[in-house]
């Protein structure tokens, strides 16, 4: 009777742990930082974007990062730029930009550039911030920077309410940039991608991998502690198959502050 | 043989917390050294920029010049405090740069009159603020490990062997929230 009694005791102090656990995995250590998507190039938290815009980045995100992991770039310590679009519906001191760059990593060597637009509470964009990277700043200062959106995203010329195509001829610059001035390249057609991008910009592909749901993440907690409960020989398996998918992650980049808003 | 058990216990456990108060401090200050040359190295390339603002200065009145005149011959005592490793002077030249450049905007703000243009291009305007950015980042960064070594040293039981230590005292920010005139 006695060691039933502690056996029972026993399960509910492991049960009292597991829930302590689980929940404070919930928590958000620090609301000022954002959690990045699973596609970490791409985070459209205020859900303004539209579908091939958020495949463009990704896709030509990627192929930045490993058009600059050549062993030349590695040699100068230059390898592995990544370009990261963050929509936020809010205000600019609402999250930290610096905090958000330096937990997500973003850019191996420090050659990372983040690009936050801004949103007001009818999903009006209103302002944007760039925040440049510890390395990347010796080559692509604010002053260049805010040339860029001037000319690029703030043209007088661009149709204001298509922000899309605003931030993709932007995004196109910075990254015709770090081709052109970084990596030395002889030369990059920035119009052609522009072009391809207009004739597929209202085109939907395939969902968007953050935004398909997954079976794990459908399971509401009170069901994870029943499942651990009952089958706590199955826990791991379940927590390696809820993170088996497409990852991408930064390369540990670091920012010292450098960003302005416009 | 319990009075000696008991004596080797209380040498063990102060001797332990000598050893963690001195370990930390030397950590905290290693931390504070490293993230002083930090704001030092922004403060110099956010000071820069002060400059060329100033050169886009042209037909001053005598009260601007004399600010100007004040802030280069500060920028020039800056640089050779660091070089020195006069890190105290180094910090009251800031002192009087920032000061004197937020004085000297007020103003010019207040003044239109009393200069003929200034050339604050939109990139200048992001140049500046993304500088004095990075300067605050770094101020604040110092200053948290600032409180954090003055915690250490103060507390007890580590005020017991660090008493003789004197507390690093914080930036202040004031001069660096300053929003710029747009001089349209």
């Amino acid at each position: 009777m006695k060691r039933c009694f502690n056996q029972k005791s026993l399960v509910l102090v492991l049960c009292l742990f597991i829930s302590v656990f689980l929940v404070s995995c919930q928590l958000d250590p620090n609301p000022s930082v954002i959690k990045q998507t699973d596609v970490f190039y791409i985070n459209d938290h205020a859900g303004t974007l539209m579908n091939s815009t958020k495949w463009t980045i990704l896709t030509y995100s990627i192929e930045l990062y490993e058009d600059s992991s050549e062993q030349t770039y590695k040699d100068l310590g230059i390898d592995g730029a990544q370009i990261v679009v963050l929509t936020y519906q809010g205000n600019v001191g609402d999250i930290n930009t610096t905090d958000i760059f330096n937990t997500w990593g973003i850019g191996k060597n420090n050659m990372g550039l983040l690009l936050v637009l801004f949103y007001d509470a009818e999903l009006e964009y209103h302002e944007m911030v760039v925040e440049i990277g510890t390395k990347t700043s010796e080559y692509l200062s604010a002053f260049t920077s805010s040339n860029l959106v001037d000319a690029y995203f703030n043209n007088p010329e661009n149709d204001l309410s298509d922000i899309d195509m605003r931030l993709m001829k932007l995004y196109f610059a910075f990254v015709e940039y770090f081709y052109l001035n970084v990596y030395n390249y002889a030369t990059y057609d920035y119009q052609s991608f522009i072009d391809e991008y207009s004739e597929n910009q209202y085109e939907y592909f395939n969902p968007f991998p953050s935004e398909e749901q997954n079976f794990f993440d459908a399971i509401p907690l009170w069901m994870w502690i029943v499942i651990i409960i009952a089958i706590p020989n199955t826990f791991l398996t379940f927590v390696f198959l809820g993170k088996s998918r497409f990852n991408l992650s930064g390369g540990g980049g670091h920012s010292r502050g450098y960003w302005f808003k416009k | 043989m319990f009075p000696i058990i008991i004596a080797v216990v209380v040498l063990v456990v102060l001797g332990g917390i000598w050893i963690n108060a001195y370990n930390g401090e030397v950590t905290r200050n290693n931390a504070i050294e490293k993230q002083r040359s930090d704001v030092h190295a922004t403060l110099g390339s956010r000071y820069d920029k002060v400059l060329a603002f100033i050169d886009a200065i042209e037909g001053a009145n005598a009260t601007v010049t004399g600010y100007l005149n004040i802030i280069k011959d500060a920028r020039i005592a800056f640089a050779e405090a660091i070089d020195n490793g006069e890190l105290m002077n180094a910090d009251a030249e800031s002192d009087t740069i920032d000061s004197t450049f937020v004085t000297l905007l007020a103003y010019m703000e207040n003044n239109p009159d009393s200069y003929n243009t200034v050339s604050l291009y939109s990139g200048f305007m992001s140049e500046f603020s993304a500088s004095t950015n990075a300067v605050l980042n770094a101020i604040e960064t110092f200053n948290e490990s600032v409180e954090s070594y003055n915690n250490h040293i103060q507390k007890f039981p580590n005020n017991m062997f660090l008493g003789e230590k004197e507390p690093y005292t914080s930036y202040s920010i004031e001069n660096y929230n300053t929003t710029l005139p747009t001089f349209k």
